[in-house]
């Protein structure tokens, strides 16, 4: 990552950002996998699993969170590749700006998804 | 076949080719990074432990590639799950796809993405900070990819359970 590169031995923003919400991910996505996979079949997790689901505040606060964690964690994640795979500045700044706007069209549409649920 | 469902596919298969073109873009990038130049895949592969910069190098690509792949499929997962906004019988309609023996498949290979990309971060931050030499860590990468199959074999039995009746 460029920013590291600039201050050896310190992490940047970026560095630590990838680190914060990868431990928080290990545990919210495999739960998450185990609950909608293993727990309970996927062919059952209809719309009314979903409904009842996020009834309780405590599930639809984790989703939540687990929305913007997994997005931000995968936008800073991209960003390193993209530093490390193109080489011109302006595209690199391009493409960087790129992924953060798709990154908050999915937190968008994550977050008025389960708003729309919780609202009916 | 419903559009909804033939969107929906699509847009998997979009995302699967993708995926698979950012791989072979790696790994065609790193057959000319990698000191040599020539030389096959499997012949890098089975240099001699010494190479073990080399492993280290798969494991960062393998990284990278799952982490785009889980990343890509979130963006569709989010659109799917979204339709139970517009209209819960649409997203029940679309959702019906994810019980199909072709889907489960899938949900196998994303869980076995999602476990080592799991397992191999959480080694990588363990190397942050613990600074252990090139040979401790390439135990713990092998632990990571132990681990990513003694619990991606049996949730696979689990997933595919329904599809052998």
């Amino acid at each position: 990552m460029s920013a590291r590169a600039d201050r050896p031995g310190r992490p940047g923003p970026a560095w630590l950002t990838i680190r914060a919400t990868a431990l928080l991910l290990a545990v919210l996505v495999l739960a998450h996998f185990a609950v909608t996979h293993l727990l309970t079949d996927v062919a059952e997790t209809d719309s009314a699993f979903l409904a009842e689901r996020w009834q309780s505040g405590i599930v639809a606060a984790t989703d939540a969170l687990m929305l913007v964690a997994a997005v931000v964690h995968g936008v800073a994640g991209t960003w390193a590749i993209v530093d490390d795979h193109v080489g011109s500045p302006v595209r690199r700044r391009w493409i960087r700006r790129l992924v953060a706007g798709a990154g908050a069209a999915m937190i968008a549409v994550g977050t008025t998804t389960l708003l729309v649920v919780l609202g009916r | 076949m419903t559009p909804a469902q033939a969107t929906f596919l699509t847009s998997l298969a979009i995302i699967l080719g993708l995926v698979g073109a950012f791989g072979v873009l790696v790994v065609s990038r790193s057959r000319r990074a990698v000191e040599g130049g020539s030389g096959s895949l499997l012949t890098r592969l089975s240099r001699p432990s010494s190479a073990r910069l080399e492993v280290h190098r798969w494991a960062h690509y393998a990284h990278r590639v799952s982490g785009i792949g889980i990343f890509a499929f979130l963006a569709l997962h989010l659109v799917d799950v979204g339709l139970v906004a517009i209209s819960p019988a649409l997203y029940d309609e679309v959702h019906a796809l994810y019980g199909s023996p072709a889907l489960r498949v899938f949900e196998v290979g994303l869980l076995a993405g999602i476990l080592f990309h799991a397992f191999n971060g959480l080694r990588l931050l363990f190397l942050d900070v613990v600074d252990l030499g090139v040979r401790a860590s390439e135990r713990l990468l092998w632990l990571a990819v132990g681990l990513t199959v003694a619990l991606a074999v049996p949730a696979a039995a689990v997933i595919l359970a329904p599809v052998f009746g």
